[in-house]
């Protein structure tokens, strides 16, 4: 299975140009899409769970045409999708409102939906609160009703919009363990600002910037833009010049990672070159192409 | 089949809940209670039996007229107004139109069999304005059959355009309000008389009261009209992108 994205572009009404000339092809397994807020993710998600139409360009989906109102159809068949926000009626219990979301997909089969439900509460880990009402379930709970929710149809692609904001961390690791799990079987594209979670849980990926695809590759290709530009730097001086990335203070001592094109300059204290992750080659793409205005990587997105 | 149609069925009247089901019941309580009040005070009063019944009548007549017309309306444009699983809805197989046009529907129905209901109960218990007794069944039923509608059908696109539960009640309060404050101003205008929703009086019918309820009976089926045109916008049905 496969997507191909040729000049996507998106126009709302107002003329606020979400995505422009989007190019991006997917292929079967974990896919992350990065980018600041802002940058047109959530549109991209909509565009390809056959919500929005886009204003030009294609979509083909498993070589469906997601331009004609047929091929939306086709596509949603097998689509899951958790939204951004996922909203639930607070007055239905776990069990009740999955049921209600399998017939509206079509899970007519009574018995083989209850098995559904049960099979998947199980799979979220929800089945000793399946009969309580969704108004007295957590941020995470919901969440987990959400994957649960999109994987009732036994999806091929399943997109999950910013699925862990607002999640404590050991729900952040379960539900990241999850979409891994997931992603053997399937597309799974996973959209969010949050550089770790695209880190810890796939190998391809691409970052939007203001509405453009501005790199496309593998983590670690991701990781090369910064390679030479990472710093560590020990100082009981002021903060050195460069692009802080994280920094630690032991009484008079400080310790900064930063970015930068040249070794810092510091009166005291040492600098090493540091070995970069995948934040910084974020980063520093994200400063390149503020600085230079120019496309930074490979653009070609193939997922292997 | 059957038994996943009863079973969304049933998920559905959840959804719908208990209070978006009961306000009907809510306002015919109130309207009833304020009735009887009306009815032993006149007594107390000195008034006699014919003039309390009198006014008795007048509260029922209400209730039947703007009472229940308004609280369907305002429970169509609280259902209409927001789902918090639509964007989720929008990519499943079956319609998001489809399910929204079946709530709609159901609480259509559910009003209006409640209100025929209540117009029978007013006029198995002798309640029935005199004045009205001589329409016809099918009149008797445009009477309130024509603003309930109207409320219904204004409600859910209010709902819509405006995708706000408080703008969409609160307009829809302001006009149910302004019918009595511009009331002269209605009946004095032969336009505005043809549209004017609490036209029954319970002394007496203008000559244009049964051309105004077909007016409004239409009006309230192009509302429905436009609420399914509406429906069908996806992108509109969406909260802005975070």
């Amino acid at each position: 299975m496969n997507i191909t994205m040729r000049g996507v572009t998106k126009i709302y009404r107002g003329q606020a140009r979400a995505l422009n000339g989007v190019d991006l092809t997917i292929e079967n397994g974990m896919f992350g899409l990065l980018g600041p807020n802002g940058a047109g993710k959530t549109t991209l998600m909509r565009i390809l769970a056959g919500i929005l139409r886009p204003s030009a360009g294609s979509v083909i989906v498993d070589g469906v045409d997601c331009s004609t109102e047929r091929g939306r159809t086709a596509v949603k068949r097998i689509l899951g999708y958790l939204p951004q926000e996922l909203g639930v009626y607070p007055d239905l219990s776990a069990r009740e409102f999955l049921d209600y979301i399998a017939v509206l997909k079509g899970l007519d089969d009574g018995r083989r939906r209850r098995e559904r439900i049960a099979e998947l509460l199980e799979v979220v880990g929800l089945t000793d609160v399946a009969n309580r009402k969704l108004k007295t379930y957590s941020g995470g709970m919901k969440r987990r009703i959400g994957i649960a929710q999109a994987l009732l149809n036994d999806p091929h692609l399943l997109i999950v919009d910013e699925p862990t904001a607002g999640l404590d961390p050991e729900e952040r690791i379960h539900f990241r363990n999850l979409l891994v799990d997931l992603g053997g079987q399937r597309i799974v594209i996973l959209s969010t600002h949050i550089v770790e979670d695209i880190a810890q849980t796939c190998q391809r990926l691409a970052v939007l910037n203001k509405g453009q695809i501005i790199f496309g590759g593998s983590i670690s290709s991701l990781v090369a833009v910064a390679r030479g530009v990472v710093w560590t730097v020990t100082t009981p001086g002021p903060k050195p010049e460069g692009l802080v990335i994280a920094s630690l203070r032991a009484g008079e001592i400080a310790q900064y990672r930063l970015l930068n094109e040249q070794a810092p300059v510091v009166r005291e204290g040492t600098v090493t070159p540091a070995e970069p992750g995948i934040e910084d080659g974020y980063v520093w793409l994200m400063r390149e192409r503020q600085g230079s205005g120019r496309l930074v990587g490979a653009i070609s997105v193939a997922s292997a | 089949m059957l038994h996943s149609s009863s079973q969304r069925l049933r998920h559905e009247l959840h959804i719908l809940g208990a209070i978006n089901l009961a306000l009907p019941v809510i306002v015919a309580a109130i309207y009833l209670g304020f009735s009887i009040l009306v009815y032993y005070s006149a007594r107390h009063n000195g008034g006699t039996l014919d003039y309390a019944h009198y006014q008795a009548t007048r509260g029922m007549l209400a209730l039947l007229e703007n009472g229940l017309p308004l609280a369907a309306g305002l429970a169509a444009a609280i259902l209409i107004s927001h789902d918090p699983v639509v964007e989720s809805h929008l990519t499943f197989s079956q319609s998001y139109h489809a399910t929204a046009t079946l709530r709609l529907a159901l609480i259509t129905l559910w009003t209006t069999l409640f209100t025929a209901l209540v117009a029978l109960l007013v006029a198995a218990t002798g309640f029935w304005p005199t004045a009205l007794q001589t329409l016809s069944p099918i009149e008797n039923i445009v009477l309130w059959l024509a603003p309930l509608w109207w409320f219904i059908g204004a409600g859910a696109a209010l709902a819509l355009l405006l995708r706000s539960r408080v703008a969409s009640t609160a307009i829809l309060g302001m006009v149910w309000v302004a019918q009595f404050l511009f009331k002269l101003l209605f009946l004095q205008s032969e336009i505005l008389q043809r549209v004017y929703l609490f036209l029954t009086e319970e002394d007496g019918l203008p000559s244009y009261w049964l051309a105004n309820r077909l007016i409004i009976l239409a009006i309230a089926l192009a509302l429905f009209g436009v609420t399914l045109l509406l429906l069908r916008r996806d992108e509109a049905l969406l909260g802005p992108e975070s």
